[in-house]
């Protein structure tokens, strides 16, 4: 079991890394190539919005964030069982 | 990638006690038989050609052919490290990628008991990466990209020797992989030296992007991907390996 937490924490904690820089990027360019406002959603959930305000631009992470990340470190463990099945450990 | 020119040597923290190598990194004691006690005994600084010599005078049909391929296998198992000329080394990349051949150089394993003498190590390491990543930096405009590429890759491997201070290490250099040998370590220390080596150059990607929100914090961010287990030190974390 124990292989299985530290998996979903530690996927967890890279996806929580990844989108964030993501969204970063996204944001960087987003704001120097001039895009209009957009936001990265799954329904209710906002993962990411970047706004354009006459010359002011803003990005927002939303409450889809901890959940995207939760999702991957679900994805980890799942990844960590398949390995603990196929290789005994 | 070995030839009788190059010059062996006992890996750092491994030594031959009597008829027994002992690895004092992995805390190893393997029984030699006397052609491996032989060689042993006189790689410290001897060519290749020199010990297949000895070899051949100890019975051996062709000492060189025997002793090439005892080094390498020695070196496989990082108990030596085969000294290879810089010129040399690149002439025998292009000589075999004219045959469609990628030669891969002997591995090299450093003391790494040293935070400096690692670093020193890896530094050449992240150079290379830092060049590889120009195309991809002229690309985006982003000229700090080759800085963090390369420097995350210091970084990581940098975390890890730290993370292990106090427990006997050493870096081992597979061409451009880097990675850091050491014996096997409790649960949470396992966990703690796995984990270090991605957080060290994501969380100085945090860190940076406070300050200079740049596209170039991306390269270092990208080392928390390691901790998956589709990254050895993700799987190291968990137990997976």
């Amino acid at each position: 079991m124990r292989p299985l937490v530290i998996a979903l924490l530690l996927g967890s904690l890279a996806a929580a890394i990844t989108l964030f820089f993501a969204g970063l990027v996204v944001g960087i360019a987003a704001q120097s190539g001039g895009w209009s406002s957009f936001r990265v959603a799954a329904g209710p959930l906002v993962l990411f919005a970047f706004e354009r305000t006459g010359a002011t631009t803003s990005t927002t992470f939303g409450a889809g964030l901890p959940l995207a990340s939760l999702a991957g470190g679900v994805f980890n463990a799942l990844g960590a069982w398949f390995l603990r099945r196929r290789g005994g450990y | 990638m070995i030839e009788p020119e190059d010059r062996l040597e006992l890996a750092p923290g491994v030594v031959l006690d009597g008829g027994t190598v002992v690895d004092r990194v992995c805390g190893a004691r393997i029984p030699a038989n006397e052609t491996a006690a032989l060689v042993l005994a006189h790689a410290n600084g001897a060519t290749v050609a020199e010990l297949g010599e000895l070899l051949a005078r100890a019975g051996a049909h062709d000492g060189v052919r025997d002793a090439r391929a005892f080094c390498a296998h020695l070196n496989r198992l990082l108990l030596v490290n085969v000294h290879v000329g810089r010129g040399a080394l690149l002439r025998r990349r292009l000589a075999g990628a004219r045959f469609g051949m990628f030669l891969r150089p002997p591995l090299r394993r450093i003391d790494a008991r040293s935070t400096l003498r690692v670093l020193c190590a890896l530094v050449p390491v992240g150079a290379v990466f830092a060049l590889l990543s120009l195309p991809l930096a002229i690309l985006a405009g982003v000229w700090t990209i080759p800085l963090t590429v390369g420097g995350g890759i210091v970084l990581h491997e940098l975390a890890h020797a730290v993370a292990l201070y106090g427990v006997p290490r050493a870096l081992v250099l597979d061409g451009l992989r880097p990675s850091v040998l050491h014996p096997q370590l409790g649960a949470v220390r396992t966990i703690a030296v796995a984990a270090a080596g991605p957080l060290a150059p994501s969380l100085a990607a945090l860190g940076l992007a406070a300050v200079i929100p740049s596209a170039a914090c991306a390269p270092l961010a990208a080392h928390a991907l390691a901790l998956t287990v589709l990254a050895p030190d993700g799987r190291n974390a968990c137990g997976l390996s």
